[in-house]
């Protein structure tokens, strides 16, 4: 059992001992990977240019290279100091940083010899390297084994497989050439002799040791093999230097792509390859298939010739010792790694990057990334800076410089600078204190006449050439202007011809902002949007030649000063969207007076105007049969006025002309026997006459007017086109005429209420207080019918669209000001459902069955509501969308039957509390049986 | 270039600056110490022995001889002596010494030889092993062996043969419906009396069983030692055969072999031995190694039809002083009987398994480390208390695990 322990210490101090040691380095290099001004880049791609046509490595200082790796843990968190400054190790600690398998790295390289040279587009180089590596796995299970000792793993399994180790030592001479394939392809490779000197690599494929429980019988299986080669003794340094017993072959290759002239991917496999060791092989194995040690015989303990616990360990070893050594050459891989990386040129000094990057050992890929900003001055610094997550650290900012004194150059590059600057002394010997990596590359070397690409042999190398394929002077950044406009024909919409660099290189003559090339009217200042030409509205004789012309005003009417006195107008719009166009305004002088005129499209698509005969507008206030009972004109308020009339009774109208067609609803001045006047609102029935019903005061409690209609939830692209027909919306000054510049949105509104047949579209007019209000109701009320007209006028039916006006009683600015008045003068268009308030259940059973009314011997249960006194006209807007309402008059009341059902749940849960929801609070169920009213207490 | 090598000669000793001038911590490793922290807790099995009988009575290679077995497997304990042995020429009168005689030999006779009382050291281990209790056992049997090479007729008479226990005395062996010992005569009638040819030998089985005899009184009293005194009468009936005949290396033997089979009771039939220890439990290398717990886990398959209660005691060298018992005090190890089937055969049906675990602090590890002596004493009983007659076969076995959990410390 001593023995055991004392083997256990060893082990453990061994390991905690080579851990932090300083000499031990490793090979990334991810700082230096896109430092193309230090030649050794290729080490980490072949096909990476540099950017000399030659450097000359200094023998044994042009690169020296170190790295130590260890993701395990950090020399802080093992080694710690008591009060008296002695040292202990803090292996619990340890122990928690740990991962399931930890990887501890080092390697050492020293260039012995290195140059290489440019020629056209190929690039060779050549290096002798000696190098020295280890790599260490080892699983977390292990430490816990030596620190807490089996009793951790009681009826468990301390699994040490996938443990590995390699120990190596070699020589490399490598030959590598590099070779631009096209403008966007570069590929490199460079091939590597090996001269093996001393090796010793494991392969652990399996190691476990299982304690159970009870009995702690220990069950160990293994399948493992060690490798070992190493120079006889008394072997001389010169032996050794040129001996090539061991030999070994590598591969590193790479490749670049010119993405655009900014971005540049790269990509390298560094290491392939192996070493056949021969000289002294010594190949131990150890295979046990499940061997389990249970324990000394019982009359080793009474056998005073030996030392019981003595015997149990050797007893231990000697159950688990199924060794077995050879000598045989073996070959033992290298640690290949890859490289993939990309870097944005972000001008000509500088450059970021990013690099995928890691090294395949024994089964296991080890990743890492980095980031980097690189910084480069032509022919005398570069400079990088590099931020990677690797070695289970997430802080490792790292390094570059390289600077240039003439033909030499020092560099030094670190993938960890906080390392160095972070150090502990281990009995005297630096180490990383804090960091899982510490990383250095540094040499000295000569470099010559730097090699800079010109593709295009303009003169202007590629890195400077914003051209570098097509020749062009140096004061265009090697870029062609054919029409020496001064601007670049990449950059030059006419290349041809001569233009600003506002227009793109392309010439306007008319200066109106559309180029010539797209301009319909390249002479003659236009709009935009009309194609750079005016829009003129031309004064047609009647054999269509063009007697007078006007442009557009601001204000959206054309202006005719001196119009001749005709009785009609025949007018040819001239502006690109004129088919989309149904009327416009001509404001016409003469003497000082100014008159509107509207002009609307005929068929053959021009505008014609013909005073209106002085078309009197007569309402007739009718009876139930049709009867007039009195009449009314039109006045200049726009009402139609009725004297001696009472407003608190039902009326019923009929409107003469053809406006009835267009108007759902009127607005109607009544003033009573006491000259109290009253603006009443008739609807329009389905017989095209208008009613208007009274609603005692206590009714209207009933919120007739509440607003159910549901708005649909749009999808982004379909409220940019309502939100610009409404921002678009502009109407003539004081009048209810769109503008024209509104007329390509309310087209794109209307397209898509066409293509959502589920929708419908109300229309809410709205106005300032500036004037009478009375005036103000009629003017939404006319603006919000223009804006229905129009939409009519583009295909959408009419029962998709709902009109609302408010005049001046809805405001959303303040009308004191200007602004604020503008901000209230509107129509706002809301999209909603288009059915309205028809439940798909009325009129049906519950289930969805439909039924017949009066089938026998079925109770029907029907939901009404009552009038007392007059009737409700049977218009959906009265029943607030219900459709198919029965009337019947019972006891002198009206009774209404909005829906009925065979279920009296159905009836009373869903039908009842719909119609209340209306705001028919007093709506109640009846049941009916065979035609005959039951009690409900029967029909339940 | 002289401007270049001072530049970078100047950056080397900055840069080395820098480096040194970021040591945040310096450990000096001449220091380092064990703080005690690491206690590893090692779990191995120390024990594990499968035991037959064979390995129990019979733990060295000479003392098998007294082990057989039955035909049908049910071990046999046989303690073997030699009460008498001589050449003819020696104990019969009147014979010429140094002559070899032959037929026609005329020896006149009865001649009555008296062999003086000796005691008889059966060496009976299984008596002596137990200092305790009370056991018996089924159907044992003392036999006598006559071997003669002589031609002449001798008789045997066994004059003396008592048992004697230090706690019991003697007792005699009585062959039923004889009371004088000296009665007793060793039939040894049945052909061959002896042998009809020279150089032969006529061996004759005289035994003693419980149809006959006392003899199960007789060794249950666990005699240390059975006294004896055997007479013999040459040539009893003075024949003048001319066949007699007598050779230099004629002899007269009797022998005496005791048989107990395995077959029997015991209640708390205490066995015990005492054996060197010594427990190291502190690293004499000096690693400064020390175990601070320890637990033992015994398990036992007990494949014996008997209950065994055992506990280890642990002496001083100098008077044997108890320092301490591995169970506490009163308390033993408890290995309970493995069920037995029907008679006769009585054959265990399966095997018992016993865990027992077993702590040990520190103070009595340390206690334990001072004792150079163990004491294993044992209690055996048959099934249901003693009350049960079991038989102990050959293929029997006990089997033993025993691991042991030790937290150690390393440094201090």
């Amino acid at each position: 059992m001593t023995r055991s322990l004392l083997n256990y210490t060893f082990l453990l101090l061994a390991f905690t001992l080579l851990a932090p040691r300083p000499g031990a380095v490793a090979q990334l290099d991810a700082t230096l990977y896109h430092m193309s001004t230090i030649p050794q880049v290729r080490y980490t791609n072949p096909a990476q240019g540099s950017d000399y046509t030659w450097y000359i490595g200094l023998p044994a200082i042009s690169s020296i290279y170190a790295n130590v790796h260890h993701n395990g843990f950090v020399v802080e968190d093992l080694l710690k100091k008591r009060a008296d400054d002695s040292v202990y190790l803090d292996m619990t600690n340890v122990i928690t940083q740990l991962g399931d398998r930890n990887l501890f790295g080092f390697n050492f390289q020293v260039d012995i010899l290195a140059f290489g040279w440019t020629k056209d587009d190929n690039q060779f180089f050549f290096n002798i390297t000696e190098k020295a590596m280890a790599r260490i796995r080892y699983p977390k299970d292990l430490m816990v084994l030596l620190w807490e000792g089996n009793g951790a793993f009681i009826d468990k399994t301390v699994d040490l497989s996938g443990s590995a180790l390699r120990l190596t030592e070699y020589r490399e001479y490598a030959f590598g050439i590099s070779r631009r394939l096209n403008d966007n392809w570069t590929a490199g490779v460079k091939a590597k002799l090996l001269s093996g000197y001393v090796n010793a690599s494991s392969t652990i494929t399996k190691l476990e040791l299982f304690t159970a429980p009870n009995t702690f019988e220990l069950t160990g299986t293994s399948d493992i093999l060690i490798n070992t080669s190493a120079p006889p003794d008394g072997t001389t340094f010169p032996d050794q230097f040129f001996s090539l017993t061991n030999i070994g072959w590598g591969l590193d290759i790479g490749g670049t792509y010119q993405l655009n002239e900014k971005i540049l991917l790269s990509g390298s496999i560094i290491d392939l390859g192996f070493i056949k060791w021969k000289r002294n092989p010594t190949n131990i194995s150890n295979d046990l298939d499940g061997v389990t040690f249970s324990g000394n015989a019982i009359k080793t303990f009474s056998d005073t010739t030996t030392e019981p616990f003595g015997e149990i360990s050797d007893s231990l070893l000697l159950t688990f010792d199924n060794q077995l050594e050879t000598n045989n050459a073996y070959k033992d891989g290298l640690v290949p790694r890859i490289y993939i990386g990309g870097a944005y040129n972000i001008n000509e000094t500088n450059k970021v990057g990013a690099l995928f990057h890691g090294e395949y050992f024994r089964g296991v890929f080890y990743p890492s990334f980095t980031l980097s900003y690189n910084y480069k001055l032509p022919r005398w610094i570069g400079a990088s800076a590099s931020y990677s997550i690797m070695n289970g650290s997430f802080f490792n900012l790292g390094l570059g410089l390289s600077f240039n004194m003439g033909p030499v150059q020092l560099y030094l590059v670190s993938d960890n600078f906080g390392a160095l600057l972070n150090l502990a002394t281990v009995s005297g010997v630096p180490v990383p204190y804090k960091a899982n990596t510490m990383h250095v590359r540094t040499g000295i070397g000569l470099t010559f006449a730097k090699y800079e690409k010109d593709k295009d042999k303009d003169g202007t190398i590629d890195k400077e050439d914003e051209c570098p394929d097509i020749p062009g002077p140096e004061e265009l950044n090697g870029c062609p202007d054919t029409d020496g406009d001064g601007v670049i024909d990449m950059h030059d919409d006419c290349p041809d011809d001569i233009g600003l660099a506002k227009n793109k290189g392309c010439p306007d003559r008319d200066e109106d902002g559309v180029i010539d090339k797209d301009d319909e009217c390249p002479d003659t200042p236009g709009e935009p949007e009309n194609k750079g030409c005016p829009v003129i509205l031309k004064l047609l004789d009647a054999m269509g030649n063009e007697l007078m012309s006007a442009d557009l005003n601001d204000d959206g009417f054309f202006v005719f000063e001196n119009l001749p006195d005709k009785d009609s107008y025949l007018f040819e719009l001239g502006a690109a969207d004129a088919d989309l166009i149904n009327e416009v305004q001509v404001l016409h002088t003469l003497d000082g007076k100014e008159t509107v005129l509207t002009a609307f499209k005929n068929e053959d698509g021009f505008f014609e105007f013909e005073p209106e005969t002085e078309k009197k507008q007569i309402l007739y206030l009718i009876d139930m049969k049709g009867d007039t009972l009195m009449m009314a004109q039109l006045n200049e308020d726009g009402f139609f006025v009725f004297e001696n009339l009472p407003t608190n009774q039902n009326h019923l109208f009929l409107l003469d002309g053809d406006p009835a067609d267009l108007v759902d609803d009127l607005l109607i001045m009544l003033i009573d026997g006491d000259g109290n006047e009253k603006i009443i609102l008739a609807k329009r029935d389905p017989n095209n006459q208008f009613t208007y019903n009274y609603i005692p005061p206590k009714e209207q409690e009933l919120d007739l007017l509440v607003d159910t209609d549901v708005p649909i939830i749009l999808l982004e692209e379909e409220k940019e086109i309502v939100n610009t027909a409404f921002d678009n919306l502009q109407f003539n000054s004081g009048s209810d005429v769109i503008s024209l510049g509104s007329y390509t949105a309310l087209q794109s509104l209307s397209e898509l209420l066409i293509s959502k047949p589920d929708w419908r579209i109300k229309l809410s007019g709205h106005t300032d207080n500036v004037g009478p209000a009375n005036n103000n109701l009629l003017l939404s009320k006319k603006r919000a019918e223009a804006v229905k007209r129009s939409l009519l006028s583009r295909g959408v039916p009419a029962d998709r669209i709902i009109v609302r006006y408010f005049g001046q009683t809805a405001p959303i600015a303040d009308n004191a000001t200007a602004e604020g008045q503008q901000t209230n003068r509107r129509v706002e268009m809301l999209i909603v459902e288009a059915k309205d308030f028809v439940d798909p259940t009325w009129n049906r059973i519950g289930g969805g069955e439909r039924m017949t009314k009066d089938e026998k011997d079925v109770v029907i249960f029907k939901v009404q509501i009552v009038a007392a006194g007059e009737p409700i006209y049977l218009t959906p807007v009265n029943f607030k969308g219900i459709e198919n309402v029965e009337e019947y008059k019972h006891g002198g009341m009206y009774k209404y039957v909005v829906g009925y059902s065979r279920s009296y749940d159905y009836a009373s849960a869903v039908l009842l509390n719909e119609v209340k929801r209306k705001g028919f609070k007093k709506a109640f169920i009846v049941a009916f049986k065979n035609g005959k009213r039951i009690p409900l207490s029967e029909a339940k | 270039m002289k401007t270049t090598t001072t530049f970078f000669s100047g950056l080397a000793v900055a840069c080395l600056l820098l480096l040194f001038s970021c040591v945040k911590e310096k450990y000096d490793m001449a220091t380092l110490v064990q703080t005690g922290e690491w206690q590893p807790e090692i779990a191995i099995p120390l024990i594990h022995s499968r035991m037959s009988v064979e390995d129990i009575l019979a733990p060295a290679e000479n003392d098998k001889d007294n082990l057989g077995e039955n035909s049908d497997g049910l071990m046999v304990l046989i303690y073997r002596d030699t009460l008498f042995s001589a050449l003819a020429q020696d104990f019969i009168p009147g014979l010429p010494s140094g002559s070899i005689l032959n037929g026609g030999l005329a020896i006149g006779g009865p001649h009555s030889v008296f062999l003086p009382i000796d005691s008889l050291d059966l060496n009976l281990e299984v008596y002596n092993q137990v200092s305790g209790g009370s056991f018996y056992f089924e159907n044992p049997r003392v036999s006598v062996i006559i071997t003669n090479s002589a031609g002449i007729p001798i008789d045997m008479y066994l004059v003396i043969m008592d048992a004697w226990s230090p706690t019991n005395g003697i007792l005699p062996i009585e062959l039923w419906g004889i009371s004088s010992p000296d009665s007793i005569k060793l039939d040894n009638t049945i052909p061959p009396r002896y042998p009809a040819n020279p150089g032969d030998t006529a061996v004759t089985v005289y035994t003693f069983d419980e149809t006959n005899s006392n003899v199960k009184d007789f060794l249950q009293i666990a005699p240390k030692y059975i006294f004896y005194s055997v007479r013999a009468i040459v040539n009893p009936n003075a024949d003048t055969d001319p066949s007699f005949f007598v050779i230099d290396t004629s002899q007269f033997s009797v022998e005496v072999e005791v048989q107990l089979p395995l077959h029997g009771t015991a209640n708390f039939v205490t066995l015990g031995d005492t054996m060197p220890f010594e427990l190291d439990i502190n690293d004499p290398s000096g690693s400064d190694l020390t175990m601070l717990e320890a637990t033992f886990m015994i398990n036992t398959y007990n494949g014996f039809p008997a209950d065994v209660n055992v506990q280890l005691l642990f002496l001083d060298t100098i008077n044997n002083v108890i320092i301490d018992s591995l169970m506490p005090a009163g308390q033993a190890l408890i290995l309970a009987a493995a069920p037995v089937g029907p008679a006769p055969a009585l054959r265990v049906t399966s095997i018992k398994h016993q865990l027992t675990e077993v702590f040990v602090d520190k103070a009595r590890l340390d206690n334990i480390a001072l004792a150079h002596k163990l004491i294993v004493r044992g209690q055996v009983s048959s099934n249901d208390g003693g009350a049960t007659v079991i038989k102990i076969y050959s293929d029997y076995t006990i089997e033993i695990k025993l691991g042991v959990r030790a937290k150690l410390q390393i440094g201090s």
